[in-house]
């Protein structure tokens, strides 16, 4: 009973040091009020040489209406725009080897809102998860 | 309280108001990371890195203290063909993107980091026996004592020194095969005692899902290890010599161990990490039924900030 207590007195104090220092997920500053996120925003691949594929919806918000185009950072090609909205979205079909920026941009080129898919390329060699060694326990 | 156990209190102390110090300075800015975007690290071939932080695990031997854990390191380096990952020694016979073989080498000693790591020479609570040593100074002062006095064996079991008698390190080398995909990642270790210290063997499977998020991952695992009779006798098993009363002779069986463990890591930027462990193994028969240990289960526990060099 003792040794429960004492493990949930430090499990405790973990979640507390975990919930201190907060999960929030990263999103780039936006400006004026526009805000952009693209649901899911990590591509995991298993394949080096091979691009990573998936489906991703980029939805953004404006605090009036605008006239706003969806670019790609890496090209600045063009993807998709709208006349005069406060907010929308729009399906993508992801494929690349590495990350990629989305931009949400004025007609007159004034970046609104950025949001990042990232890509994590996982390697076989280093995903052993057996820890023989209490002092290498992560 | 030994020299020694001293230091390693000490040590511990140290460790635990460094990781509290570090805990503090790294709250009071948490926001300005917090705004951050987590940059790509470049890739190399080793890795090191150190976690601070509070946590525990069980010590399932008899009398056992249970541990403080304080710190941790990850140290790996991975070469074209041969690595080094946290004590194990491996060189790639075949690799592609999402399967591994490998041979592996490995040094262990089953109990060993048990006291190592509490500092204390491990023995049987004479007191739980139900007796003390007795030392009788001279055979007319024994023939003296009632017909209820210990008899020759007895005296020679209570005074018998009841330290845990000390088993030595083997050397490990067998097969490792590695798969990942978006099911999940497998681990699977053939080993067999090359040093010839018990000539036992073991199996490890485990099987771990992560989820990765922006700034977050979660892992968990779900495991098994397989160890065979002479491998748990020459670690958890008693000599006939080292038997008395209190600690009746012992040969194990073969037995296989469970384990579950969640894993969870925030990252701030390239260097710095949240990172937090719980673990619980279930012990197998063998071992639990054994002498030495008062135990069915080890749980761990780790919370910490974790730099990565």
């Amino acid at each position: 009973m003792r040794r429960a207590a004492r493990i949930n007195k430090k499990l405790g104090y973990a979640l507390l040091l975990c919930g201190s220092l907060g999960m929030n997920a990263g999103q780039a500053a936006d400006v004026a009020g526009y805000t952009m996120n693209a649901r899911p925003s990590i591509c995991v691949s298993y394949h080096s040489e091979q691009p990573c594929t998936m489906a991703t919806t980029v939805n953004w918000t404006a605090p009036q209406d605008s006239a706003v185009c969806l670019r790609n950072a890496n090209d600045s090609e063009t993807l998709h725009c709208w006349e005069a909205a406060r907010g929308g979205s729009v399906a993508l079909s992801y494929a690349d080897t590495q990350d990629v920026t989305y931009q949400l941009v004025a007609l007159d080129g004034t970046l609104l809102a950025t949001c990042t898919i990232k890509v994590i390329n996982r390697d076989v060699r280093t995903s052993r998860s057996r820890r023989r060694h209490v002092w290498s326990l992560l | 309280m030994t020299f020694r156990s001293t230091i390693f209190a000490n040590a511990r102390r140290s460790l635990a108001r460094a990781a509290l110090s570090l805990s503090a300075a790294f709250l009071a800015s948490t926001p300005v990371f917090a705004q951050d975007v987590p940059e790509q690290a470049p890739e190399r071939n080793w890795h090191l890195g150190i976690a601070l932080g509070l946590g525990q695990r069980d010590n399932p031997l008899i009398s056992g203290d249970t541990i403080d854990i304080n710190y941790a390191i990850d140290l790996s380096w991975y070469g074209k063909r041969f690595f080094f990952d946290n004590g194990d020694f491996g060189y790639t016979l075949f690799t592609d993107d999402t399967l591994s073989l490998n041979l592996l080498g490995s040094i262990s000693n089953e109990r060993s980091f048990y006291h190592f790591l509490t500092g204390k020479q491990l023995r049987l609570n004479k007191e739980s026996a139900g007796a003390t040593p007795i030392v009788l100074p001279n055979a007319d002062m024994a023939a003296t004592l009632s017909a209820t006095a210990p008899t020759a064996k007895e005296l020679d079991d209570l005074n018998r020194d009841t330290a845990l008698p000390t088993r030595r390190y083997a050397a490990y080398g067998g097969f490792e095969l590695l798969h990942i995909s978006p099911y999940g990642d497998v681990q699977a270790q053939v080993l067999s005692d090359i040093s010839k210290v018990h000539n036992g063997q073991e199996v490890w499977l485990s099987w771990t899902k992560p989820w990765f998020f922006t700034q977050e991952q979660v892992s968990l695992t779900l495991g098994l290890q397989w160890q065979s009779a002479a491998l748990l006798s020459y670690y958890y098993g008693v000599r006939p010599q080292e038997s008395f009363s209190a600690r009746p002779a012992y040969e194990a069986s073969a037995g296989i161990n469970r384990f579950v463990r969640v894993q969870a890591r925030h990252s701030f930027n390239a260097h710095w990490q949240a990172v937090g462990m719980v673990e619980r193994e279930y012990l197998s028969a063998a071992i639990r039924h054994s002498p030495i240990v008062n135990a069915a289960v080890i749980d761990s526990v780790f919370a910490g900030l974790y730099y990565q060099f």
